[in-house]
C-alpha cells in the first residue's frame, strides 16, 4: 500500500506548489469558458455608444430595457412557442418509436432481425446534408411544407437510428429471467414490454429525452431549409435572422442572443446531472 | 383468404412474429420514407442537371462527378473538413485528458468545475457562433479590446477576416463549445481504471508521462474511440457555426463540404451538382465510419 | 385581408419612411393590412426560392434585379408576370425605362424598379478642407491620396468592409474601375458570354484593384469588418473617402454634421469616365399570391405621387420614376449634387456587374476578389476562374444576353 498518502508528507512545499498549480489550471479553464458568457451579458446591457467607449468593462448603466426591446423587436415569444410546438412531438415520437423498435430488435424473435438492425445502423452514417436536397421536394409533394410537420417528420426520422441503437443496447442488457417470469404469468409480448421492461427503462428514456430535446431545440440547418415562414420559425433560426438583421447594433444582437441562451442554461443548471447523463449517454454507454 | 389469416394468427410462432414486426414497422416506415428514400433520390438527382424548377431533370450520367474531380472548391472544402477533424479531435481530447487527470482523484469544487466545463455543450452551435463572432469582432470585440488594453496592439487581428487565421479561429470556438463533453466522458472512463495499476506503476518508479502512456491511455482506449467517433462525425458535418461566423469566407478559406453543398443547391440553384456534392459527403462519412469501426473491432479484442 | 411584404430596407430613416407609406396606404384602403418582415439581401437569397416553392413566401418582395436574384425566381415560374400591369397602370410612361429592361427574364417583365443608383467616389468635405487637399481629378491622383491621408494619420483612407455579403463590397470597387478602363460595349459582351473574362484588358482592371490595396487605401482589417461597420467609418469622419453607390446616402443622418461630396469615379489614364447606373432593388409580386389585385394596388401606391416625396426627402432614395422635379426638395447638398449629376449626365454609362451575371459567377467573383485583395490569387487567376464560371452558365443558359 505505497499510496500517495505516504509519499505526500515528505515534500510539503512541493505538494502545495503542485496543489496551487492544479487549481490555477482548473480555474484558468473555467475562466476561458465563462468569459465569453460574461461579455455577452455586458454587451447586451450597454448602449452602442457605451460599447464603443468601453467594450470590456461592466455596463456603466445596466440597461435591462435592452432585453425588453429585443424581445419585442425580435418576436421571440413566437419563436419560443414554435420551438416548443416542434420539439415536443419530435421527442415523443422518437422516444416511443425507438423504445418499441429497440425492444423488438433486442428481445423478440423474428426473421431478419439483425438485417433490420443493420439497416437502421447505416442511418447513423448518413449525414443530413446527403438527404437535405430531395427531402425538400418530397416534403413539398406530400404537402407538409408550410406546416410544423415539415420539421417534425424529418427530424424524427433522422433521430431514429441513434434512438433505436441506444434503446436496443439498453434492453439487451436486461436479464432474461425477468421476462420469462412474466411470460409464465401469462403476459403477451406487449404486456411484457409495457409492464416489465418499460418501467426499468426510466433512466435510459430520460437520457434519450434530453438527447433528442437538445438535438431538435438546437437544430439549425433543417428549419433553415424547411421552416422558412416567420410564423413557423423556431428560436435558433429566429435568433440568426435577428442578429444578422441588427448586424452593427451589437447591443441588440447580443440581447437577442442572451434571450435565447438564458432559458436553456437555467434549465441546465437545475438539472445538470440529467443533462450531462443524457448528452453523454451515447458515448459512455455505446 | 380469411381462413388463412385466421390460421396465421392461430399459429403462435407466426403471431409472435407479427407482434415483433408491429413493434418495428412504425419506426421503419418513418426511416424509409424520410431517410432511405431521399438518399437514393439524392443519388438520382446527382446524375441529372436540374435547376430545381424546370419540369424536366436532364439525365447526364456521371457528368457531375467528372466535374467534381476538377473542382478546386470541393478539394479546398474537403481539406478544411480534414483540418477540422484533426484539430477538432486532438485539442478537446488533449484538454479533456489533461483536466480529467487533474481532477481524477477528487478535488474540492469538483462539481463546480464539471458544471462550468460542460456549460457550453448545452448551447446550440448557432449560439456558439454568434458569441464568438462577437469575441472576434475587430473593432470592439473583447479579444482585440483586451489585447489593446494591455498594450499588445500588434496582436489585435482581424481574426475571422484573415484567410490563415479564420479556420483555426472558428475551430477554437467549436472546441470551446464541446471540449466539456470530451472532458466528462473521459472522467467517466477514468473512474473505471484500476487504481492498483497506477499505484503499482508508482512503485516501479514510473514518471507521470509513463503512467499516462502505459496505464491511463490504454485504460481509456474505449472511451477515446467513442470521443473520436463523435468528433469525426462533427468534423464531417460541420455547418452551423461556419455559416454564422464567416459563411465560408474570407474567399474560400473556411468553406467546408456542407456549406459548399448548401450554397450550390439552394443559393445558386445547381440542384444536380449540389446532389453530387451531397453524395461525396455521404461517401466521406461512410468511409470515415467504416475505417473507424474496423479500428475499433481490431482494438476491441 | 393581409398582404405579406418581405422588405430589405436597411437605414433607420428609410425604415421610418416605408412604415409611413404603409400606414398611409392602410388608411386609404382599410380592408388591406400590410404585414412587413425585414430581411437582408443575403437572407432573401437564402430563403426566397425555397420558401416560395413551399408556399411559404410573401405576396410581394423587395429584392434585387438580375439573373442571380429575381431572374432565378422568374425563370422558375415563381413570379407574377407584370405585362398587364405595366399596360394597366401605364408604368412604361411613368417609370424609367431600365425598370422594365432590368426586370425582364425570358421575355417577361416581372418587376418594378426602385432606388436608382450610381457608383462613385464620396469624400468628406470637412477633412479635405482642414487638410488643404484638392479633390482628385484622375484615378491616379485618387490612389496617391491614399498615401497622403495615411501619412496624416487617417486610417483607413477609404472606408470599406467585406467580411460579410460573400465579400462583394470590394468587387463593387472593381466594377467601377472596370467601367472606367474597359469600354461598355466590351463589358456588355462579356456579361452576355461573348467576350472572355480573362482577356488582358479585364485582367489589367483587376490589377488596378490590387493597386488600391497596395497603396494602402483600405482598412487593414477590411476583410474582418462587416460591410455596414466598414462604411460607418466614412460617416463618422474616420475615413476621408469611400467608393460606394449612392445607396449609402440614406445613412447620412441628421446627427452627422460633416458635409460630403460625390462624383463619378475619376477617369483612369487611357480610359473614359463612365457612370455605373443600377436599379438598387425591385418589387416583385409572387406568382401564387392569393390577392394579386390588392398587391398590385399596393405596388402602384409605392411608386405613386403620394409616396415619391417621402422616398426622396425621408429615405434619400432616387425613385425610378420619370419627370420628377427635384428642385423643390429639401435635401442635403450632396444628394442634390447627385440628382443634378444624373439628370445632366451625357457621358458613357457602365454596368454594375453582379445584377446582370448569374449566381455561380457572382459567388466565384466575390470569393476570388477577396483572395485577390489578400494576395492569395493573381489577377490572371481570378479572371480565369470567373471566365470558367461564365462558360458554365452559358452552357446551361443561365446568363443574360444584353447585347441585342
Amino acid at each position: 500500500m505505497a499510496n500517495a498518502m505516504t509519499i505526500r508528507p515528505r515534500r510539503p512545499m512541493g505538494f502545495w506548489i503542485a496543489k496551487g498549480a492544479q487549481y490555477g489550471i482548473l480555474i484558468l479553464f473555467a475562466v476561458f469558458v465563462l468569459m465569453p458568457f460574461m461579455w455577452v451579458v455586458f454587451t447586451a446591457l450597454k448602449s452602442n455608444l457605451e460599447i464603443a467607449q468601453e467594450p470590456l468593462g461592466l455596463p456603466p448603466n445596466w440597461r435591462f430595457e435592452n432585453l425588453a426591446q429585443a424581445w419585442n423587436q425580435g418576436k421571440f415569444s413566437r419563436y419560443f412557442v414554435n420551438s416548443v410546438i416542434v420539439t415536443v412531438p419530435i421527442v415523443m415520437l422518437v422516444v416511443s418509436l425507438s423504445c418499441l423498435a429497440g425492444y423488438a430488435l433486442a428481445r423478440l424473435r423474428m426473421p431478419g432481425r439483425m438485417l433490420i438492425f443493420y439497416f437502421f445502423l447505416v442511418g447513423l452514417m448518413v449525414p443530413f446534408t446527403a438527404i437535405m436536397i430531395p427531402l425538400f421536394y418530397i416534403l413539398r409533394d406530400i404537402g407538409v411544407l408550410g406546416t410544423y410537420w415539415a420539421m417534425i417528420l424529418p427530424q424524427t426520422a433522422i433521430s431514429l437510428p441513434f434512438g433505436i441503437f441506444f434503446m436496443r443496447a439498453f434492453f439487451s442488457g436486461l436479464p432474461y429471467d425477468l421476462t420469462d417470469a412474466a411470460k409464465i404469468d401469462g403476459c403477451n409480448d406487449f404486456g411484457v414490454f409495457r409492464r416489465v421492461m418499460l418501467p426499468l427503462a426510466g433512466p435510459a428514456i430520460a437520457a434519450l429525452i434530453v438527447f433528442n430535446f437538445m438535438g431538435s431545440w438546437n437544430a439549425f440547418l433543417l428549419p433553415l431549409i424547411y421552416l422558412q415562414s416567420d410564423k413557423l420559425r423556431p428560436v435558433m433560426t429566429g435568433m440568426m435572422f435577428f442578429t444578422t438583421r441588427w448586424g452593427p447594433d451589437y447591443s441588440m444582437s447580443m440581447a437577442g442572443t442572451l434571450i435565447v441562451m438564458a432559458p436553456i442554461m437555467a434549465v441546465y443548471l437545475v438539472f445538470q446531472r440529467q443533462f450531462i447523463q443524457g448528452l453523454t449517454a451515447g458515448a459512455v454507454r455505446g | 383468404m380469411f381462413e388463412s389469416i385466421r390460421q396465421f394468427f392461430a399459429d403462435r410462432k407466426l403471431r409472435d412474429y407479427a407482434t415483433a414486426y408491429a413493434f418495428v414497422i412504425p419506426a421503419l416506415a418513418m426511416y424509409v420514407i424520410f431517410v432511405v428514400y431521399p438518399f437514393f433520390y439524392t443519388i438520382y438527382l446527382s446524375l441529372t442537371k436540374w435547376d430545381g424548377a424546370k419540369p424536366v431533370k436532364e439525365f447526364v450520367g456521371l457528368l457531375n462527378y467528372q466535374q467534381l474531380v476538377a473542382d478546386s472548391r470541393l478539394w479546398s472544402a474537403l481539406s478544411h473538413n480534414f483540418i477540422w477533424i484533426v484539430l477538432g479531435t486532438v485539442a478537446p481530447v488533449a484538454i479533456g485528458l489533461f483536466l480529467g487527470v487533474l481532477l481524477w482523484r477528487g478535488v474540492r469544487g469538483m462539481v463546480f468545475f464539471r458544471t462550468v466545463y460542460f456549460l457550453p455543450v448545452v448551447l446550440a452551435p448557432v449560439a456558439v457562433g454568434i458569441i464568438w463572432k462577437w469575441m472576434y469582432n475587430p473593432q470592439f470585440g473583447p479579444i482585440n479590446s483586451t489585447l489593446r488594453a494591455v498594450g499588445l496592439d500588434v496582436l489585435a487581428k482581424g481574426w475571422l477576416g484573415d484567410p490563415y487565421l479564420a479556420l483555426p479561429a472558428i475551430i477554437l470556438a467549436g472546441v470551446w463549445g464541446y471540449f466539456g463533453f470530451c472532458f466528462v466522458v473521459i472522467m467517466a472512463g477514468l473512474q473505471n481504471i484500476d487504481m492498483e495499476q497506477i499505484d503499482a506503476a508508482l512503485v516501479d518508479g514510473a514518471n507521470g508521462a509513463q503512467r499516462l502512456w502505459y496505464v491511463i491511455i490504454p485504460g481509456l482506449r474505449h472511451v477515446l474511440t467513442m470521443i473520436t467517433t463523435f468528433t469525426l462525425i462533427l468534423g464531417v458535418n460541420v455547418f452551423d457555426i461556419i455559416w454564422i461566423t464567416t459563411r465560408g469566407g474570407p474567399g474560400r478559406a473556411t468553406h467546408v463540404i456542407a456549406t459548399y453543398t448548401y450554397n450550390t443547391a439552394f443559393r445558386e440553384s445547381y440542384v444536380g451538382y449540389g446532389s453530387a456534392l451531397a453524395i461525396v459527403m455521404g461517401l466521406v462519412s461512410l468511409v470515415v465510419s467504416f475505417i473507424f469501426i474496423s479500428i475499433r473491432e481490431r482494438g476491441g479484442d | 385581408m393581409e398582404i405579406l411584404y418581405w422588405d430589405q430596407v436597411s437605414g433607420d430613416e428609410a425604415q421610418a419612411v416605408i412604415e409611413t407609406i404603409i400606414a398611409n396606404f392602410e388608411e386609404a384602403h382599410p380592408n388591406i393590412k400590410i404585414n412587413r418582415e425585414v430581411y437582408t439581401l443575403e437572407q432573401l437569397t437564402d430563403i426566397s426560392r425555397t420558401a416560395i416553392e413551399a408556399g411559404e413566401g410573401p405576396d410581394i418582395m423587395y429584392y434585387d434585379s438580375g439573373p442571380a436574384y429575381g431572374g432565378i425566381l422568374g425563370n422558375a415560374g415563381l413570379l407574377l408576370s407584370l405585362e398587364e400591369a405595366y399596360a394597366a397602370y401605364n408604368w412604361d410612361e411613368r417609370l424609367v425605362s431600365v425598370s422594365r429592361d432590368w426586370t425582364t427574364y425570358g421575355g417577361t417583365v416581372y418587376g418594378v424598379g426602385h432606388e436608382f443608383e450610381a457608383q462613385g467616389l464620396y469624400w468628406n468635405k470637412r477633412i479635405f478642407a482642414d487638410e488643404g487637399i484638392e479633390v482628385p481629378s484622375t484615378f491616379e491622383e485618387m490612389v496617391a491620396l491614399c498615401g497622403t491621408f495615411r501619412e496624416l494619420g487617417y486610417d483607413p483612407p477609404m472606408a470599406a468592409g467585406w467580411a460579410d455579403w460573400g465579400g462583394f463590397p470590394i468587387s463593387h470597387n472593381w466594377y467601377n474601375v472596370l467601367a472606367n478602363s474597359v469600354p461598355s460595349d466590351t463589358v456588355a459582351a462579356a456579361i452576355s458570354g461573348e467576350y472572355p473574362w480573362n482577356s488582358p484588358d479585364i485582367v489589367a482592371s483587376l490589377d488596378l484593384v490590387v493597386g488600391l490595396v497596395e497603396a494602402g487605401c483600405y482598412d487593414e482589417q477590411g476583410s474582418a469588418t462587416s460591410f455596414l461597420d466598414g462604411n460607418a467609418k466614412f460617416y463618422t469622419g474616420q475615413a476621408p473617402m469611400m467608393l460606394m453607390s449612392t445607396w449609402a446616402m440614406q445613412f447620412f443622418t441628421d446627427e452627422i454634421t460633416d458635409e460630403f461630396g460625390f462624383m463619378i469615379l475619376p477617369p483612369i489614364e487611357g480610359g473614359e469616365q463612365t457612370m455605373i447606373q443600377l436599379m438598387g432593388a425591385v418589387w416583385y409580386i409572387i406568382g401564387d399570391t392569393e390577392h394579386p389585385e390588392e398587391t398590385l394596388t399596393f405596388l402602384n401606391y409605392l411608386v405613386s405621387d403620394e409616396a415619391i416625396p417621402l422616398w426622396i426627402e425621408g429615405a434619400k432614395l432616387l425613385p425610378g420614376v420619370t419627370g420628377v422635379d427635384f428642385s423643390g426638395y429639401d435635401v442635403r447638398p450632396v444628394y442634390s449634387d447627385f440628382l443634378n449629376l444624373v439628370s445632366g449626365w451625357d457621358g458613357p454609362v457602365g454596368y454594375h456587374i453582379d445584377v446582370l451575371t448569374p449566381a455561380n459567377f457572382n459567388t466565384t467573383l466575390w470569393e476570388s476578389n477577396v483572395e485577390l485583395a489578400a494576395g492569395r490569387l493573381t489577377s490572371q487567376e481570378v479572371a480565369d476562374r470567373i471566365n470558367a464560371e461564365m462558360e458554365r452558365a452559358v452552357e446551361d443558359g443561365r446568363h443574360a444576353d444584353i447585347t441585342g
